[in-house]
Formats: structure tokens, sequence, C-alpha cells
């Protein structure tokens, strides 16, 4: 659906925001763009948006060159929230949607499926600024998907939320993925994104520095660690070879082994010696996957490109 | 660039702002300030206070106060038929300063208006005297005076043997009629306050078709760059369908404005009677005014994109209203010389061509060519403009928090 090939932006005062960056996007998939604070996540959002053109590489949606026209089959939800305070839900919606290319009929239809959809039916003649801040951003995102586009990009779509509206909106999201849109996800809520997304885009210092799935992403990061629940005597963990008990918590202990021993070969180990409750390897989360190499990447550039 | 994007912009821009209070209500009452500023102080100048004055007269010759009272009496009278002054003859052979101390507390105290004194030797040293506590109400003692004038003449002719009904009849005022020619050939007859009424208003109904909807742009585009609401936009349509669209909009706003406000001033005029309208004029100005509006509107946009905050806004915004109120400063020699050096070369430069322009038209319609120029100038330099300003805009409106300084902006517009 959406083939982003190496694009780079140098903005004029000579910063590089995005430095040959590649991804793409499938219909039906959900891709997490993850990056702190000015990592190029936005400046890659607007060239992908059409919004600022890339300097090199190409953004190709539907296999054609991303135009003016594609804009139309684009859904946007900014990171900042922002509507039109005092005119009325009803008109809001319709602007956006007839600057999308949606004609009146399909505007009125969509605008009462939604409103219904997130419990705001029947206040298309209500102001904006008489909604609470929750109902404002569910507006919003009705404003990005009213024109049923095939590429969705959600820019924080749960920040501020409370917990009700947050399972509203993935419960929306999901069905829009069940419907094969091409969806990005942008957010600083690693969880969240751990639990969501297919596939997983890493960005730091205007560069990809991670991408796959989840799975591709931690074959990388395993620590060769174990969590080992176990009953009688901690002694006999100590004793194992090639392996070292890095900590002890009741009847649980972390296992670091070495990588010359194979897990099913611990396993039996262990099982030989004492009794095994439970045993399972360590799956590096996000977060710590996130950390290490953003942290790798600030030590990296302090020692190499040092001007 | 697509054209049904452009539309549903400027449709938006347009409803919304119409339904605003704040145009409805300077729809309404621009119209009525600017009526009452106009009109008010004349009227309240020509209404005549319905309250009988006295005053003191000293006649020392006996034989002009009785004449002057009757003929008075008989000429200002109020609407009920009771005259508007009431005289109180003092003794004739009192003297001058006795006279006015007798009266001088009566005046004080605002029971007298003021006291008339009127010498034996009139006849010949022609010398009248008039104390008051207000000498400036010029009406009352220009009244008594030259009623006292036409009596000694009348007076003196008597004498010498003339009918005193052939001064009267010699001495009334010529009528003056003034009519205005028209290429047409309808031949309307007007009036200096009609002259100035259309021409003064077709300045005034410009400039603020200009201003009002130029600032409206910038406050709409700061509105959507604070909001954030521009990146909504930007990711539906370009820049530059963008800001065609906005000017569409405001630029109908402000048309439909200028329509109401001179459908006002037709309906004014046909209730007074006084036709300082020519009809057929109206949408050459209304044309003059939309150039107005698209030129000053093609500086604000670029402007309105380049700040962040209201305040920097109106700071620069300032300066191009100032430029838009100029013609008024030129109102009188534009309107004693409406063809003159002044006004033809005031009609060639952008910024103040539509006003004067359709000032000219009002007064005195210029050549064609002339009125031709006036656009070709007006155009010319919004292309300019527009050119500079899309440029700016493309980069502006994404640029949050912090203003474009100079530099830069000189920088863009290299920028290919």
């Amino acid at each position: 659906m959406l083939q982003v090939d190496s694009i780079s932006k140098t903005f004029s005062g000579g910063f590089k925001a995005v430095n040959s960056v590649s991804l793409s996007v499938n219909s039906g998939e959900i891709v997490g763009v993850l990056g702190p604070n000015g990592a190029g996540k936005t400046t890659t959002i607007r060239m992908i948006l059409n919004i600022i053109a890339p300097d090199q590489g190409s953004i190709r949606i539907n296999g054609k060159h991303s135009t003016e026209l594609s804009k139309d089959i684009i859904g946007y939800l900014p990171e900042e929230r922002g509507l039109y305070k005092k005119s009325t839900i009803g008109h809001t919606l319709a602007y956006f949607g007839s600057l999308k290319g949606m004609d009146e009929k399909t505007i009125k239809q969509n605008t009462a499926y939604w409103l219904e959809r997130f419990n705001l039916g029947g206040m298309e003649k209500r102001k904006v600024e008489e909604l609470s801040k929750g109902n404002q951003q569910k507006v919003q995102f009705i404003a990005a998907v009213l024109h049923n586009p095939s590429l969705l990009i959600l820019d924080e779509p749960f920040s501020g939320l409370d917990p009700i509206n947050q399972v509203l909106f993935k419960e929306a999201v999901s069905e829009l993925k069940e419907q094969g849109k091409a969806i990005i996800f942008c957010t600083h809520q690693l969880e969240s994104a751990e639990t969501f997304c297919d596939t997983f885009f890493l960005i730091n210092k205007g560069e990809r520095v991670l991408y796959g799935t989840l799975h591709d992403i931690r074959k990388d990061f395993y620590r060769n660690e174990c969590e080992v629940g176990f009953l009688g005597d901690v002694s006999y963990l100590s004793r194992i070879p090639h392996t070292t008990l890095k900590s002890v918590n009741g009847q649980t202990a972390i296992l670091e082994y070495d990588s010359t021993i194979d897990f099913s070969t611990l396993v039996k180990q262990i099982a030989d010696v004492m009794t095994l409750t439970r045993i399972a390897k360590i799956e590096p989360s996000l977060l710590h996957i996130f950390m290490s190499v953003i942290q790798g990447n600030v030590q990296k550039s302090n020692t190499g490109d040092f001007q | 660039m697509k054209l049904s994007k452009i539309y549903s912009v400027g449709y938006w821009e347009f409803t919304e702002k119409v339904r605003t209070k704040s145009f409805l209500v300077s729809l309404v009452l621009t119209p009525i300030i600017m009526i009452a500023m106009g009109v008010l102080p004349t009227l309240m100048g020509l209404k005549e206070s319905n309250e009988v004055k006295t005053f003191a007269v000293l006649d020392k010759t006996t034989q002009l106060m009785p004449v002057i009272e009757r003929s008075l009496s008989k000429k200002y009278t109020f609407d009920d038929g009771t005259p508007m002054y009431k005289f109180r003859n003092l003794a004739s052979d009192l003297g001058s300063e006795k006279a006015l101390d007798k009266v001088r507390n009566e005046i004080l105290e605002e029971e007298l208006t003021g006291l008339f004194i009127i010498p034996q030797n009139v006849f010949t040293e022609k010398k009248a005297e008039y104390y008051g506590l207000n000498v400036a109400n010029v009406r009352e003692t220009e009244r008594f005076f030259s009623m006292l004038e036409e009596t000694i003449i009348s007076l003196e002719l008597g004498k010498n043997g003339i009918d005193s009904s052939l001064y009267a009849k010699i001495s009334t005022p010529i009528d003056k009629k003034l009519v205005k020619v028209t290429p047409d050939g309808q031949e309307n007859e007007t009036d200096f306050l009609q002259q100035f009424a259309s021409g003064y208003g077709a300045i005034i109904i410009v400039m603020i078709l200009v201003i009002t909807s130029a600032q409206l742009l910038v406050r709409s585009l700061l509105e959507e760059k604070n909001n954030r609401i521009m990146e909504i936009l930007l990711s539906s349509c370009s820049p530059t369908e963008l800001m065609f669209g906005k000017l569409a909009g405001l630029g109908t706003l402000g048309l439909f404005q200028a329509i109401v406000w001179m459908g006002m001033a037709v309906i004014t005029g046909i209730v007074f009677e006084k036709n300082f309208i020519n009809i057929a004029n109206l949408p050459i100005i209304l044309l003059f005014g939309i150039s107005g509006f698209l030129l000053f509107a093609s500086l604000m946009i670029g402007i309105g994109s380049s700040v962040t905050t209201e305040q920097e806004a109106q700071n620069i915004t300032g300066y191009i209203v100032m430029l838009a109120v100029l013609p008024v400063v030129f109102i009188l020699p534009i309107l004693q010389e409406p063809s003159g050096t002044i006004a033809t070369v005031l009609s060639y430069i952008p910024f103040t061509a539509p006003m004067i322009m359709s000032s000219r038209i009002m007064l005195q319609t210029p050549p064609l060519w002339e009125i031709a120029l006036s656009l070709a100038s007006i155009y010319s330099s919004m292309i300019l403009f527009m050119f500079i300003s899309a440029k700016i805009f493309r980069v502006g409106v994404l640029a949050y928090g912090k203003r474009l300084t100079l530099p830069e902006i000189i920088k863009l517009l290299r920028e290919k």
C-alpha cells in the first residue's frame, strides 16, 4: 500500500531531519513509528502526507508516485489536536470531508455513523467548544476517518483519553485494520504499541535504527536470561554449570546462561537437580530495546561525528 | 490545483464568518455609526431649540424697533405659530452703559439672552451693538442685524420716494440650482452635500471592506496556525489551494458586505429623497472594492502566515491599514477637483487607487482608459504580492512558535 524508499530531508538551516529512511505499510497492517522527540517522526509523516517534499527518495502509494491527489486517500490525526472552537461538529466534519473530495450525502451518512459509534449521536449541531476534551478528540478522530481512507496516520491517538475511551478508540482502530486499512501509528506509549502494532519502526536522529516485527526485533536483544520457578533449596540452582544466578526472590530466580549452552539442555539440567514449577526465557520488552538502541546511538554519535 | 478544493475552503470561510455575531453586528452597526457621524452633528446644529428667547433692546431711534419686532415675529415662529423671540424695549432716553447695568444681572442669570443697542445715528454710522453671555450664537444675532439692515434700507428708500415693496422684490436671493452633467444625459439636480456624501461614502465603503476582510484573513490564518488545524488542512489540500480558497471566501464576504451597505445607502437615499448615489456606478465601485481587497489581502496573507501571535500580526497589519486609510486625508482636494493632479496621481498608486478611483467615479466619472490604467496598476502589484506571499505561505504556515525573520523570507524568495 505505502512504499517509502530512502527519503531524506534537510531544512534550510542545514539541519538533516530525515536521512535515507525507508518503510512500507501493507493493507491491514499497523506499523508503529516510534522515536524520541525530535527524532524526525513528524518530518517523515509530513513527507508521507505530501505536506513537504523529500529532497531525495520516493514515496509510492498503491504503486504510484504520491501526488497532491493522494491526499484524498490518506487520513491524518495530528498529535496536537485542533478544531474550530466556534463551529459546530456537523459543519467542521462537512468541511474536512469536502476537502477530501467527499460528496454531501456520503459526508452526512458517515458523520451520522461515526458519531453514533462514538456515543455522540445527533450532536451535529453542537459547537465544538461545548464538548469535553475527550469528545473533541473523538470528533478529531472522526475527521481523520470520515472519508474512508486507505492509509490512516494516527499520531498519539490515545493520549489524554480516559480508559473507557481508550478501549473505544482501540476497537475502532482494530476494526479499521480488519477492513484492510494500512495504519501508521506514532506513539511514545510503548506498552500500547507492543500489543497493538504488527511492525515496528524506530527512528532516531533522522535515521532508521530498527525495523521489523516484534519477533524480528527481539531476536537481537535476547539476553540469555530465564526466569525459573522452583521448589526447594536455591543452592542447587547456583551449582548448575555455565550459568550465573542473578537474583532470587522467594521461589523465583533469574538465571543467566552462556551462549554455549542450549536452552533445552538447561531446562533438563535444572529439572535433574530440583523440582521445576516454571521456566521461561525472558523476552526483552520494547522499552528495553528502545532504551538500549537509543542510548547506544547517543554513545556512538558522541565519539563518531564530533565536529 | 483543484477548483473543488478552493471552493471547499472558500465556502467554509464564507459560511462560517457570515454566521458569526461579530460579523452581523459590524454589518449593521458600521453604516449606522457612519451615518451618525456624518449626519448627526449637522442635524443637531440645524435643529432649533423650542425655547422662547427674550432680548432687551435699547432703540435710541424709537422708530426702528416696532418694525423689526413685527417682521421678526412674523418670520421666525415655532411650529404652533408662536414667535421665537420676545423683545423688551428699554426706555430710549437711557444711556448705553446705564441700559447694560440695568439688564446685566438678568443676562448673567440667563433670564435675558442679550441686549441689542441701536444708536441714534445708526442711519449714518451703520453701527449697532449686542451684549450677551454667549456671543457665538450667530444665528440669533445674524437674524436681528439683517432685519435691522433691511428695515433701515426700506425706510431710507421710502424717504427718497421709492416704494419699499420694490426693495423686497429686488433683494430676493437667487435660488441656486446645481446640476451634475453625466454622459447619458440624465442630468440630476445635486448639491455639495450630496456630492460630498457620495464621494466620501465610496472611499469609506471601499476602505472598510478592504480593512475588515483583510484582517479577517489574518485572524483566520492565525487561528488555524495556533490550533494546528493547519496540519489537517494541508493533509487535505495544497497551500496554494488553501490560499486561493481563503481569498475567494473572504472576498465574497467583503462583496456581500459592500452590497448590503450600498443597498442601505440607496434605501437611505430614497427615504430622504436625496439621490446621492448613481446606481449605474455601483458595479464598477464593487469592482474596485474587490480589487482593493485582493491587493491588500495578497499582502496580508503573506504576513499572516509568517507571524505566530495576534500581537505580532497587529503590529504589522497596523501599517498596512494605515495605507488603506491614507485616502481619507486627501478627501477635500479630491472632492474639489476630482480630475486634478492629486486625484489623478493617487488613482494610479496601487494602495490608494481602489478608494480614490471609486470616489472619482462617483463624483465625475473619469475616461475609461484612466479606469483601466488604475486597475492595471492594482492588479500588477497584486500579482507580485501574491507571488511573494505564496512562497512565504508554503513555509510560514507550518512554522509554529517562531516568526519568520526578514533574512529567512528573502532566502525563501530566492529559492526556486
